[in-house]
């Protein structure tokens, strides 16, 4: 049976609702969000569960370097959620 | 010298703490700081390929959240990051 545990409730879910709120802006327009729902199955084996990690000092550093740089070639004032 | 190795992702099964530390006998660089894992992998975990492979095909990262290559000198002590490669979900 596929299964889902939350394993860090001290970090505030991002809704889209807030996500959206946060990045809207008329200099911009486009609004664009990658959501998506755990696969139960993967190369023909079924997936019982899943894990995340992340080295929180390089996502965030790569990050902003994709960041600044699409305000570099966009000239652009943009936002930044992570 | 003593250099720490930070695990993620999948490394974090190589031990019961997220960190493990190597002991280097003269300076080297990623190249041996993998060369130094292995051996250390085979003694706690023999013949282990799955872990064996995870370190030939890992990242690894300096203090500064900066990605060092094969080529990178470590002749200091320090923490560095092995990051296993990325799944998808």
């Amino acid at each position: 049976m596929f299964h889902c545990d939350v394993v860090d409730v001290t970090k505030n879910k991002i809704t889209l609702e807030k996500a959206q709120a946060f990045i809207e802006s008329h200099k911009c327009g486009a609004s664009l969000f990658f959501i998506g729902t755990v696969r139960d199955n993967n190369n023909d084996k079924t997936v019982t569960g899943i894990t995340y990690d992340s080295h929180d000092g390089m996502v965030k550093k790569s990050f902003e370097e994709i960041f600044g740089e699409a305000t570099k070639h966009y000239n652009c004032s943009t936002q930044l959620l992570l | 010298m003593k250099i720490k190795i930070e695990l993620f992702g999948a490394a974090r099964d190589f031990a019961n703490d997220n960190i493990l530390e190597l002991k280097i006998e003269n300076q080297t660089n990623i190249k041996g700081i993998r060369e130094n894992l292995l051996q250390w992998l085979q003694k706690k975990h023999p013949n282990n390929s799955t872990y064996s492979n995870i370190v030939k095909n890992s990242a690894f990262c300096d203090e500064n959240n900066e990605i060092v290559h094969d080529d990178y000198l470590v002749s200091k002590e320090q923490k560095l990051c092995i990051i296993p490669p990325i799944g998808g979900g």
